[in-house]
């Protein structure tokens, strides 16, 4: 049963980061990439290569790169834009993966399974030993994308593989590897005539957290899709009735850390583009715009004035030695006694108008209560009484 | 005893340039000033965790302020968005390392002036000015040798905070009374504030992180004239605005600021003739100027005459300067906290809003002129009125004034202040964050500020553990502007797009930034 809790959403969580198996959640939450067995590392302020954990109320406050998934600010942190950019990619691999699976089953005739041969016999004409491979070198940025558009607050899942460019940047794969690659591609999204603009598109109803509202929505919609073939063809369980009931949750999740800014990791580098020409002086810019003098200046080097004394200046009479000279006017303390305590002399103070007390007076605490015996009538009243310094008449 | 040789050199390094000597002090106070240096033995303080000020300005939220009327006090429904406190501490935060404070006195120091007997035709409604500065003290022995009740005279005392309290003697309907006028509340920081963690910490003050008025881009290129650790040996303390602290009060002032930058800009004077020449100033640029003039920065007034709380001072120099009339007590004070205290090292609701309530509370304490105040509050107490309105119910069980006041009726005045202001700035937020709570709260402006918050939906796990421990003796150290580079980026990206947008709001969309703008200026 899923419920609104942070257990709930760590497990959200961690559906989505392990599904392409290129990634494990350890016990304490923790990443690790399963090629390096290392764990997955961001810098935050006073670390180069924090680990990064999911975030979950009473972590400790330092020694970690929280990821915190579910709460948008104005900056992206680098940890948010792995796991936004992990999410995007998840259903481009597994369609990848299984586009692979499939021409292996087909090249070497060996599918018995009646589901998996639907899929295969369409195939099967198509497709021969090298096709595979064909498929394994198509990057899956080539492939296709989520794309998030911040104007309409709407993400869509786009495909590629009809474009001609993407043919024109692989002009070693055969046409009849691309019919074999869009055949699968329609056979896995159920869709016999697939609109490559925008395969399955969401717009945000949660508008705290658009981005990533929107582009969990298709995630989850597409690896919904998918999961009856994942199973055919890789064996494996993505979860895919789990990431449904999770996403319904997704504003509940939004709003269990909605108090905690948790998120440690560094700003991810924005890159700025810088048009040809300068608009100003109409020339184009060139790599260093100060003149020669200028960093010749700045190249000098710098001046260092004398080192200060370590010390107080020789007026001042030191300790020791020199104390029987310094005579300031001091009041001794009465020891023992804790001079919060202590009246001051001569001051009579005006009447109590405050119920419970207005001026602190021991013993006084917490007399006045509501069927609640304060604690801090052990802790102030007796024991710790501030010294009532300001309230000394005797200084004006 | 001690092992604070370094901190002391750095520190003896600011005092010998300024502060010995200072004989404008006695010009300007006049012969009537008085001071009380309170010496308090050193104290282990818990752990203690800086929680910076994180902005979430949200689109929704710079709508709603847009269209508000006037700012000059911002509404609790206003800054208490769906998206949370547009202003709150950070979860996770920058643990201080303590150990050599901890090793230190620590003081209060008092000095009372009358005003200038040669100023009296001017002056005369003035009545006296109460400097109270508090800080630690470095030295390489004890500062007070109880063998000899002698000080050691070359003991420097570190300012991290003062405040300013002026009595004015008025004269009104309701016959002679003497208003309290706090004129300045100011945190220090200096290079000691660096030495307290390993983390390169910013001062990230409004002023400091909104961009120049040219400019489309939110982020933060260069930062270094704002590190802690980059602060010189010798090197003036920065002075921050204490009432920053209070995250309402804060966001008061840019909204307010914000207010001024508009009116400023359409005021005549800027945008038409000017000498006869006609200027065409880009009203965007002009109102992000103006804004980044009127928003708190590192540079908080600190008080003209006498002290000059922005150095280190010896004790030996203090009592030069007010011609041997320095008065020295010092205090044995319990060496560590005699209650149970709630861990500050964790990531929770409770912390961060416990935080939120201690910087609140101390801030609004010292602008009510309260030197101790000790209170329960429960929200979920209802008054029976026939408004219905969810009042909570309050029971203070202590209070002391900076300054006496003789008058019952302005006592009630202060004391009923202090109650209007955390209903506005901060019961709202607690209430809005995780329904009713129960807080109580003792807070003394030159020492402990305690903290038990318990919210009644929270898991009972995190409720009746301890007192959320903090101390106003920390001053600057622990001042919330100061932030990791993570909050300071986001910090810098939010206060920019607030600008931004709300100026855009005011003037219309600016095309391409300011850069179309000059490009068609010049061709």
């Amino acid at each position: 049963m899923v419920h609104v809790d942070e257990n709930s959403m760590v497990e959200f969580i961690t559906y989505l980061i392990e599904t392409t198996g290129h990634y494990t959640v350890l016990t304490d939450r923790t990443i690790q990439n399963n090629a390096t067995k290392e764990l997955v590392t961001f810098k935050i302020a006073n670390k180069s290569n924090a680990p990064l954990r999911i975030f979950k109320e009473g972590d400790p406050v330092q020694g970690y790169a929280y990821l915190q998934p579910f709460r948008e600010y104005s900056t992206n942190s680098a940890a948010r834009k792995w796991f936004y950019d992990l999410c995007t990619d998840t259903p481009l691999i597994v369609i990848k993966d299984l586009m692979v699976k499939a021409a292996e089953l087909a090249a070497s005739k060996e599918a018995t399974d009646p589901d998996a041969l639907e899929v295969v016999n369409k195939i099967l004409d198509k497709t021969d030993k090298t096709t595979a491979d064909e498929i394994r070198k198509i990057a899956i940025s080539e492939l296709g994308s989520i794309y998030y558009n911040k104007a309409k607050k709407e993400a869509s899942f786009n495909l590629f593989h009809l474009g001609p460019s993407i043919r024109k940047a692989y002009p070693k794969i055969r046409e009849k590897t691309w019919d074999v690659i869009e055949q699968l591609i329609c056979s896995f999204l159920d869709d016999d005539n697939l609109d490559p603009e925008a395969i399955v598109s969401h717009t945000a109803t949660l508008l705290n957290i658009p981005e990533s509202e929107s582009k969990l929505q298709v995630v989850v919609a597409i690896l919904v899709k998918l999961a009856n073939y994942v199973t055919i063809f890789l064996g494996k369980d993505i979860h895919d009735k789990e990431l449904s009931r999770h996403i319904s949750l997704l504003n509940g999740y939004h709003k269990l850390q909605l108090y905690l800014n948790a998120d440690t990791s560094f700003p991810a580098q924005e890159t700025v583009v810088r048009p040809a020409v300068n608009p100003i002086l109409q020339q184009p810019y060139q790599q260093n715009m100060m003149p020669p003098p200028i960093l010749q200046q700045q190249q000098a080097p710098v001046r260092q004035g004398p080192p200060k004394a370590n010390k107080a200046p020789a007026i001042i009479p030191r300790a020791g030695a020199d104390t029987t000279d310094f005579k300031p006017n001091i009041i001794p303390p009465a020891y023992g006694v804790y001079p919060g305590m202590q009246q001051p002399p001569g001051v009579q103070l005006p009447a109590n108008p405050i119920q419970g007390g207005y001026y602190q007076q021991p013993g006084q605490f917490g007399a006045q209560g509501y069927g609640y015996q304060a604690p801090t009538t052990q802790y102030f009243g007796n024991q710790y009484a501030p010294p009532n310094i300001y309230q000394d008449n005797t200084l004006i | 005893m001690y092992d604070s040789s370094s901190v002391y050199d750095n520190v003896v390094n600011r005092a010998d340039t300024m502060n010995i000597g200072a004989h404008e002090f006695e010009f300007g106070a006049g012969s009537g000033a008085v001071a009380k240096l309170y010496l308090f033995t050193p104290r282990q303080l818990p752990i203690q965790v800086l929680r910076p000020h994180r902005y979430t300005f949200t689109d929704n939220f710079i709508d709603s302020i847009h269209s508000t009327a006037t700012h000059m006090q911002l509404l609790p429904n206003t800054f208490n968005q769906p998206e949370g406190p547009v202003i709150a501490p950070s979860a996770t935060g920058i643990p201080l390392d303590l150990n050599t404070i901890n090793q230190c006195y620590s003081f209060v120091l008092i000095i009372d002036t009358k005003p200038n007997a040669s100023f009296g035709g001017i002056l005369s409604s003035l009545a006296e000015t109460r400097q109270i500065l508090i800080g630690f003290v470095v030295a390489n022995d004890e500062p007070y040798n109880r063998a000899t009740n002698t000080i050691n005279p070359n003991a420097v005392l570190n300012f991290t905070h003062s405040s300013t309290i002026r009595l004015i003697n008025g004269y009104s309907s309701r016959g002679s009374e003497r208003d309290i006028n706090i004129s300045n509340y100011t945190d220090y920081i200096n290079e000691v504030s660096g030495q307290q963690t390993q983390m390169d910490m910013f001062v990230a003050t409004p002023g400091e992180l909104v961009a120049s008025e040219i400019g489309d881009s939110g982020e933060v290129v260069d930062a270094a004239n704002i590190c802690v650790s980059n602060i010189r040996l010798g090197d003036e303390s920065m002075s921050v605005d204490g009432t920053l602290k209070s995250p309402v009060c804060h966001m008061s002032k840019l909204c307010s600021a914000l207010d001024d930058a508009i009116s400023q800009t359409s005021s005549v004077d800027v945008t038409n003739d000017n000498m006869g020449m006609r200027v065409d100033l880009n009203p965007h640029s002009c109102a992000k100027s103006f804004f980044k003039n009127n928003i708190p920065n590192t540079n908080a007034i600190t008080p003209m005459q006498g002290l000059n709380a922005r150095r280190p001072i010896t004790i030996g120099s203090l009592d030069m300067m007010f011609s041997g009339s320095l008065v020295v007590k010092t205090y044995n004070i319990p060496c560590a906290s005699q209650w149970d205290i709630y861990p500050q090292d964790q990531c929770s609701v409770k912390n961060v809003m416990s935080s939120f309530a201690s910087m609140t509370i101390s801030a609004v304490a010292t602008s009510c002129a309260l030197a101790h105040v000790v209170f329960r509050y429960a929200s979920w107490t209802k008054n029976n009125n026939l408004m219905g309105i969810p009042n909570g119910s309050w029971e203070i069980m202590g209070c002391s004034t900076l300054v006496d006041v003789p008058d019952p009726n302005k006592q009630l005045e202060i004391l009923n202040k202090f109650k209007m202001l955390l209903e506005t700035q901060l019961f709202p937020t607690l209430r809005h964050v995780q329904g009713d709570f129960d807080i109580m709260c003792y807070v003394n402006i030159g020492g402990e500020v305690l903290v038990d918050l318990n919210f009644l939906d929270m898991n009972s796990s995190y409720n009746g553990i301890g007192f959320y421990e903090t101390n106003t003796r920390l001053g600057g150290m622990l001042n919330p502007m100061l932030a990791d580079s993570a909050t300071l980026a986001n910090n810098a990206a939010n206060i920019n797009k607030l600008a931004n947008t709300y100026i855009d709001k005011e003037f219309g969309m600016q095309l391409h930034s300011n850069r179309q703008y000059a490009q068609n200026q010049l061709i």
